[in-house]
């Protein structure tokens, strides 16, 4: 792995949290007892990983940060109730003009095996009048 | 796909369905001293939108996304995706607030670079079918030269195929790794064929692979990779080697042709590779502090790890002492510390995880391998070729040397495990030696390598040696080693190498085998 390790931790796709995301995205919701029998592939998984917390650790000024894009390396499916290893790493931490560059990798493996990977690009804009 | 309009309700909600917990999502006050003019949906609500847009179109493949505008209440998010693989998020007066892209996974992740730059091209991509070893299976290695290369090949195949639950009217496809066959015995060209048509088994393609003692690994990537593709559901590689022949003049011959056969000359009677080993670990010596008892305990070790493996050529424990008073070849190698030569084959059936498995064992499944080749630039560091294809399967699994409990390692001589140590990052360049005076890769150390006694002394016909390691390794993730088991294994990982060329191993392959309860 490449990068400083931030972090290496178990992270659950959590089935409520799928529900309540597919009722904010205005999705159908599966039928709660087929569910669990066979758990729909979820393209997008909330709640596996707290990217607000890896944020925090790193210093990073909220109200100076912005988002600048998202790459997600789809390896393989991922249901929802899936127990998933991630491990998160700082892939890119550049000071250019003032502005910081942050690229937070996060690789989640299924026995061993990388499932996905994502990367969330962030900028720190110069510290400014704030 | 049309989302909303949404609001402040909605922007908490997803917040709090993605843990993501920055202000500027839930508090107006936040939002404006970040320059906003209120709050402002997650940037992954936009990629949600366009997950879901374009739904399982973004498995096996990359998504990325630009985010171009904030997501502000009362936004009506529209998506629909283009021709060209693309897709935009636009509000419904047409502002665009992300936009993504569907493409290829990156071949092999990150590619590795070399010090100085060099690219060495992709791995393998990470997408595509998951391959397991359902069956394994091997003759035992020994001078067995009346047996001859369908004897020994259709030993192994029945071995593997009784493990795997299947017959050979499963199998699909074959990859037969042989060597030195036409030198040896005088069959050429159609070695697999001959092999494949003795054990009944017609009709399916069968494809012939020689990369020195690599072929085995070479095979079983190769494989791997068509497998990981889609072309097949179940096949067949075997690793099989007549290396005894009457006429010892004949054995060498045949291993000297593993090397440029217009720059390397050996003294007659022995390998020209025990020369070329000789050198490398002199230099290893003179460079760090090795020294020939430390090579000696390495050679004692595998052959003590032996004794416990049925299909060894040697199985006589020995003392480091005993090692260093054998038979000298060449400074500072004795013979306990050289592989032998010897016969035998090797096989694995493997299967998709789509394709279903027969046997109801404890999935083993191939996680990563890759296979690269030596340069001019190695300047005599054995380990210069290896560093690069170890680290190319450490990023495409996800799975680090220190994730390792077992490794098979491609022993020739038992200077080339110590080498293999640094190369494959189980430690440091230069700290081999470390590990050999813990006394580490020992059965019961903390990282054990060549639990099945090595090629030293479990033997190393040539082909069959990459399969093997993969038999040995399925054996030791099932839990069902016996006396040799390294307990507890769930990660294990095989190093093949083969052949030289303007002074650096030809040929170098890692696989990184994963059992069922690995995290």
């Amino acid at each position: 792995m490449s990068g400083t390790l931030l972090g290496d931790t178990l992270h659950r796709v959590s089935e409520a949290a799928v529900l309540e995301y597919r009722k904010v995205m205005g999705l159908p919701l599966p039928d709660p007892s087929a569910a669990l029998a066979a758990p729909a592939v979820v393209p997008f998984n909330p709640q596996i990983y707290d990217d607000t917390a890896v944020v925090r650790s790193l210093g990073l000024d909220f109200s100076r940060t912005l988002a600048l894009g998202f790459d997600v390396d789809q390896f393989a499916p991922v249901a929802a109730g899936e127990v998933l290893r991630a491990e998160t790493t700082l892939a890119r931490d550049d000071r250019n003009n003032g502005a910081r560059f942050v690229d937070i990798e996060t690789t989640f493996f299924r026995e061993g095996v990388a499932v996905r990977r994502w990367v969330l690009h962030l900028i720190e804009q110069s510290g400014g009048n704030k | 796909m049309n989302v909303g309009p949404v609001g402040r309700v909605h922007f908490a909600r997803f917040a709090a369905a993605t843990n993501d917990f920055n202000p500027v999502h839930v508090d107006d006050d936040f939002a404006r001293t970040a320059g906003l003019p209120s709050v402002v949906g997650s940037g992954l609500l936009a990629v949600a939108v366009i997950a879901e847009t374009l739904g399982e179109r973004t498995i096996g493949r990359r998504l990325s996304v630009r985010f171009k505008q904030p997501i502000l209440p009362g936004a009506v998010l529209a998506c629909e995706p283009a021709h060209d693989g693309s897709c935009e998020v636009r509000t419904q007066d047409g502002q665009v607030v992300a936009v993504g892209r569907v493409d290829s996974l990156p071949p092999g992740g990150r590619r590795p670079r070399r010090p100085g730059g060099v690219d060495l091209g992709g791995g393998p991509p990470m997408s595509g079918e998951r391959v397991l070893i359902e069956g394994a299976g091997m003759t035992r290695f020994a001078r067995q030269p009346e047996r001859g290369l369908k004897a020994l090949a259709s030993e192994a195949v029945s071995a593997a195929l009784s493990d795997a639950g299947c017959d050979l009217a499963d199998i699909e496809a074959v990859w037969v790794a042989n060597s030195l066959a036409g030198l040896v015995t005088g069959q050429e060209a159609v070695r697999g064929q001959t092999i494949t048509r003795s054990l009944g088994l017609d009709y399916v393609p069968v494809f012939n692979i020689d990369n020195a003692c690599a072929s085995g690994a070479s095979a079983a990537y190769l494989a791997w990779q068509a497998m990981r593709a889609g072309a097949f559901g179940r096949v067949l590689v075997v690793g099989v080697e007549q290396l005894s022949h009457p006429d010892k003049r004949r054995t060498f011959a045949a291993l000297a042709a593993a090397a440029d056969v217009e720059e390397t000359q050996g003294e007659e009677g022995r390998s020209v590779f025990m020369d070329i080993y000789a050198e490398a670990a002199q230099r290893h010596m003179d460079r760090y502090g090795v020294t020939a008892d430390d090579y000696a305990w390495i050679a004692a070790k595998n052959h003590t790890h032996a004794v416990h493996n049925p299909n060894a050529q040697y199985r006589t424990a020995m003392t480091t002492g005993e090692v260093l008073a054998a038979t000298a070849v060449l400074p500072p190698l004795t013979l306990p510390m050289c592989s032998p030569v010897g016969d035998g084959a090797a096989a694995v059936v493997l299967t998709t995880a789509t394709a279903g498995r027969r046997d109801r064992r404890p999935a083993v499944t191939i996680a990563a391998a890759a296979v690269g080749s030596g340069g001019a630039a190695s300047g005599g560091d054995p380990t210069a070729a290896l560093i690069p294809v170890a680290q190319r399967v450490y990023e495409a699994a996800g799975i680090g040397p220190a994730d390792i409990d077992v490794a098979e390692v491609h022993d020739a001589v038992s200077p080339a495990e110590l080498f293999a140590y640094e190369g494959l990052g189980l430690c440091p360049p230069g700290d081999g030696v470390k590990l050999v005076r813990e006394e580490a890769t020992r059965l019961g150390g903390r990282i054990p390598v060549n639990p099945s006694g090595g090629l030293v002394s479990k033997g190393h016909p040539v082909a069959a040696t990459g399969v093997a390691q993969l038999v040995e390794l399925t054996t030791q993730l099932r839990g069902q080693a016996g006396a040799r088991q390294v307990e507890g294994a769930r990660v294990g990982l095989a190093h093949n190498g083969g052949g030289y060329v303007g002074g650096d191993v030809a040929a170098v392959a890692v696989t990184l085998l994963v059992g069922e309860d690995a995290r």
